[in-house]
């Protein structure tokens, strides 16, 4: 396998636009990172897009690629529930570092307030036997947050206390769909969706795009001397919930940042940088542990400690990830890819991690009956 | 049974009571819920229909605020797991101010949980076991 690296990022603000479709905001996400990248695009050899739930039509790639003039090339559109936009990079990262192209882009985009879910809690499809009885993702996490306090120990405030960071770092990025602090009480005290979980413990419903060139070594060397490399890449599945797990631990991320652990060489000790899947607040306390960014059982005790604010040892989500920055489904997949990539090469600006070496990107979603989550989702390491 | 059930194959009814039916590997003994046509532990077909236990314990709960399927909300709901080793997502039955534990044994009722077309669909609720000598 080749060594693999980011040679141009691009994203657009996260908000509500619903004068653009999904193929506009996808557009303008690949337009910036060829622009990012300075290269022709028809330089590039092969394609990937993703949309997860908006009406528009199959072929995001096509539509996008075609507005740069770019046809005729190989170009496939990925759906993968909130993993769409990981597993759309993972492919990419395949395709350059198995040598089967040397250059490459990944498109995620998605216009939500355009979509027939606007307004909806996500729910599982049609003659899913959890689905019909009334499951959500927001219950669903609201079951994991409340073992997180009954078993674990945390507190109301303690659930809370990523959105609190996270709607922080926000305030700092361009992009971001909110810009504004918010308190722990102003969090604890927002509707009850499904408890524990309050509405500001939620992402937003949120329209845009991000897009990412891949490219091998020696394209990289032409075009930039700020090498980031995307060191592996890993994606995992659902699995079967006998006998019963504990929906607490993440087992399944976990494993996948295992691997890339063990894949690249690189101790988990060493990572600056962590952009991942905060839908709702309390999913980044357990995250912690899973990608051995602190040991599971100190989790709670490591965040009240702020490891994981800005200027803390391992800040997470600086973007002010999906909660405050915004969660267009299929775009968050790469979009934590592109702030990574950003935060190595230290142009990520006011929310700058600084002398950031080693990132990870962590992205997952989807629910099933009868399989413990996330249905899709993965893991990426990063140097420069 | 000919009454609507809100989804095919998961109760039984056998002389005038109900049961939840799950799938029993008749190879390595293993138990899902709903069944499937293949045993998700060694992958035989050899997978027969079992009648689950009536009883379990609340792994954990939420109550939704906003409807999410036809029952009306508020909604409490539980993840239920049952001797069999099988975990299931189920809407609770509560008397008024009654709290939920995780730990505490639930079992289950069977009822109708909505109408469609002008006829009672039948499903099933969970309700906690009072501990015996608990004030009510």
């Amino acid at each position: 396998m080749r060594k693999v690296y980011v040679l141009g990022v691009g994203q657009t603000h996260f908000g509500k636009t619903p004068q653009y479709t999904t193929y506009d905001l996808g557009f303008m996400a690949a337009k910036a990172a060829v622009q990012d990248a300075g290269i022709d695009p028809r330089k590039i050899q092969v394609a990937y897009g993703g949309h997860c739930i908006d009406n528009s039509g199959a072929v995001t790639i096509q539509n996008v690629m075609s507005r740069m003039g770019v046809t005729n090339i190989e170009m496939t559109n990925v759906f993968n529930a909130c993993g769409t936009g990981i597993t759309a990079t993972h492919l990419l990262w395949k395709d350059i570092a198995s040598g089967a192209y040397d250059i490459g882009i990944v498109v995620g985009a998605e216009s939500m307030t355009t979509s027939s879910w606007y307004g909806k809690l996500l729910a599982p499809a049609k003659g899913d036997l959890n689905g019909v009885l009334g499951v959500s993702m927001p219950a669903s996490v609201g079951m994991v947050a409340q073992r997180l306090i009954d078993v674990h120990g945390a507190t109301p405030a303690d659930l809370a206390y990523p959105s609190v960071k996270n709607h922080k770092n926000a305030c700092l990025n361009p992009y971001a769909m909110f810009k504004k602090a918010l308190t722990t009480e102003e969090i604890l005290n927002s509707k009850m969706i499904s408890t524990p979980i309050t509405l500001l413990q939620c992402c937003p419903a949120t329209d845009g795009a991000a897009a990412v060139i891949l490219c091998s070594e020696e394209v990289a060397r032409q075009y930039t001397t700020k090498l980031v490399c995307l060191e592996h890449s890993q994606l995992i599945t659902g699995d079967y919930d006998y006998p019963g797990r504990n929906i607490v631990s993440d087992e399944l991320i976990a494993r996948a940042a295992d691997t890339a652990y063990r894949k690249t060489g690189i101790d988990p000790s060493e990572v600056n940088v962590v952009e991942m899947h905060d839908a709702f607040s309390p999913e980044e306390i357990y995250a912690y542990g899973s990608l051995k960014i602190c040991k599971d059982d100190e989790a709670i005790q490591c965040m009240r400690d702020g490891w994981f604010d800005l200027g803390g040892r391992c800040p997470v989500n600086p973007s002010g990830g999906l909660l405050a920055l915004g969660h267009p489904i299929a775009a968050s997949g790469v979009r934590v890819l592109t702030e990574i990539a950003l935060q190595l090469r230290g142009d990520a600006g006011e929310h700058q991690v600084q002398g950031a070496k080693v990132g990870l990107a962590q992205m997952k979603g989807g629910y099933q009956t009868g399989m413990v989550g996330p249905m899709s989702g993965g893991v990426q390491l990063l140097t420069r | 049974m000919e009454r609507k059930v809100i989804l095919d194959g998961i109760i039984e009814e056998r002389d005038g009571e109900y049961f939840l039916v799950g799938g029993k590997c008749k190879k390595c003994g293993r138990v899902s819920y709903p069944s499937k046509p293949m045993c998700v532990g060694c992958f035989s077909e050899d997978v027969e229909p079992c009648y689950l236990s009536k009883r379990g314990v609340v792994y954990s709960y939420t109550t939704t605020m906003r409807p999410t399927s036809k029952l009306e909300a508020p909604c409490t709901f539980a993840y239920i797991d049952l001797p069999e080793g099988a975990r299931l997502f189920t809407p609770m039955m509560l008397e008024a101010d009654e709290k939920m534990k995780i730990g505490s044994e639930a079992e289950i009722v069977f009822c109708d949980l909505w109408e469609e077309d002008g006829e009672p669909v039948l499903g099933y609720r969970f309700k906690q076991v009072k501990e015996e000598g608990a004030e009510v």
